[in-house]
């Protein structure tokens, strides 16, 4: 997805408001992609078994339970996508919440947990308070899959530049909201393009539209996915692998 | 070849739409095998048969494009039909460019993917038709002496046997003995028959043939 910052300079630093507009477009057209993505499933679904059953029941003398079948996983698709209409509707009815303020106890947390693989990449990872920094803001209400998306978008190869980007803040708008809810890990091969590996992201089914977004923009990112597994082979929740541009001289 | 009936295979991670579409194809007469992943179907075992493969393009692990890469790096020559939730112009491009039958986006027209269904599996039938027919010319080719090969590579130029014996350096006499034995172990009667079977293989002249072994 293209966004605005890359008809620019790369020393052209862009204001903390043109970065939320364009992290928010580009969030609408996930979003967007996401929605397509799980409706066009149970719609695919509910198509093919109609068929299905009325041809079934147009060929006399033929056995009714594979009609009954497909009929009954009809209804079953169904439901999925009342209770899908029903999760985008219920935010809209929630009332607007006060978003608690930052302790900075969180901010230092996830600056700690990003600073290794920033560095890695010729990052000068600081902590700052104004309006020098790019920002990164995670939303009230933000799950695992939400700060996910978050982070990489701020983390999107195509928009990284080594000398616009020298700093970050990472702002917690709501610290229960679980900003280190996702776990990342650098890969150390010796590879000229390093692979960023973020993991067990908590999995809530009704959560099933960031996910969505999620898988979206890795693969809009050129990554791959896939779905962690218990030893009761429960997903538990899904891998991200990110191909990032190097920024060290060393390492390009 | 083997007479065994045609068989869709459906790749794609959706219980759901594997279960409804492999519904679908059994109710016009299809005969299917479902598989939940691009692993699995590599690690099934594929009749002899002709076949079609409905790929997802999203699925965890291995894409759907990554599979028809390694199918090709496999030489697993089964023609494939995309399905997809979102899909766009530039995916859509690449799959074709690299041999795909179709690219639906979901939710499809069941007429349609039928349709596509249909072209890939004559696309299958028509492209081991060839195969087949090449693997019992080569056979028929195995049964020539190495002298005999050079002979129906010269005489499939049109040559006279009095110039091939000029350009093998022996006589006429000899050459159109040689020419009698590839005619009767090439099962043919006409010097166009010979020449239609051996363009059917790609050998137009000296040197096209392989080595005898």
């Amino acid at each position: 997805m293209k966004s605005r910052r890359q008809h620019q300079t790369p020393e052209t630093p862009l204001s903390i408001n043109e970065e939320t507009g364009d992290l928010l477009r580009a969030l609408s057209g996930w979003t967007a992609t996401a929605l397509i993505q799980d409706l066009s499933q149970p719609l695919t679904a509910i198509r093919a078994n109609a068929q299905a059953a009325l041809n079934t029941l147009s060929t006399p003398g033929t056995d009714l339970s594979m009609a009954r079948e497909a009929l009954a996983d009809i209804l079953d698709d169904a439901g999925h996508l009342s209770s899908m209409l029903e999760t985008l509707r219920s935010p809209l009815r929630q009332p607007r919440q006060q978003v608690p303020t930052v302790p900075e106890v969180e901010v230092r947390a996830a600056v700690r947990l990003l600073t290794p693989w920033l560095r890695n990449l010729g990052y000068n990872v600081r902590l700052l308070t104004d309006a020098r920094a790019s920002e990164v803001i995670v939303r009230p209400g933000a799950t695992g899959a939400g700060t996910l998306l978050a982070l990489l978008g701020l983390i999107d190869p195509g928009r990284a530049r080594p000398k616009a980007r020298q700093a970050l803040t990472i702002r917690a708008l709501r610290p229960e909201a679980g900003l280190l809810s996702v776990a990342m890990e650098i890969s150390q091969e010796a590879t000229v393009v390093p692979t960023l590996r973020t993991g067990a992201v908590d999995l809530d089914t009704s959560d099933n539209l960031h996910l969505s977004a999620c898988i979206s923009l890795v693969e809009v990112l050129g990554g791959r996915y896939c779905d962690l597994i218990d030893a009761q082979t429960t997903r538990h929740g899904v891998q991200f692998d990110l191909p990032l541009t190097a920024v060290r001289k060393d390492l390009a | 070849m083997s007479t065994t009936s045609p068989i869709v295979h459906i790749v794609d991670d959706n219980a759901s739409v594997r279960r409804a579409l492999r519904r679908l194809l059994a109710s016009v007469g299809h005969e299917t095998r479902t598989y939940s992943s691009a692993h699995e179907f590599l690690e099934a075992d594929h009749p002899n048969a002709p076949a079609c493969v409905v790929l997802d393009v999203r699925m965890p692990r291995m894409s759907g494009l990554e599979l028809q890469e390694r199918m090709a790096e496999q030489e697993l020559k089964i023609p494939i039909v995309f399905i997809t939730g979102h899909g766009d112009i530039t995916m859509a491009v690449e799959a074709m460019k690299k041999g795909a039958v179709d690219f639906l986006p979901k939710p499809f027209d069941d007429q349609e993917l039928l349709a596509s269904i249909e072209r890939a599996l004559t696309e299958h039938e028509q492209e081991r038709s060839e195969l087949a027919e090449q693997g019992e010319i080569m056979a028929r080719i195995e049964r020539l002496t190495p002298r005999e090969r050079e002979v129906m590579e010269h005489v499939i130029t049109g040559l006279l046997n009095k110039q091939i014996a000029g350009e093998l350096g022996t006589s006429e006499k000899t050459i159109k003995v040689h020419r009698g034995r590839v005619m009767e172990k090439m099962e043919v009667v006409s010097l166009a028959e010979l020449v239609r079977l051996a363009a059917r293989i790609d050998v137009h002249g000296p040197g096209d043939l392989p080595p005898a072994e």
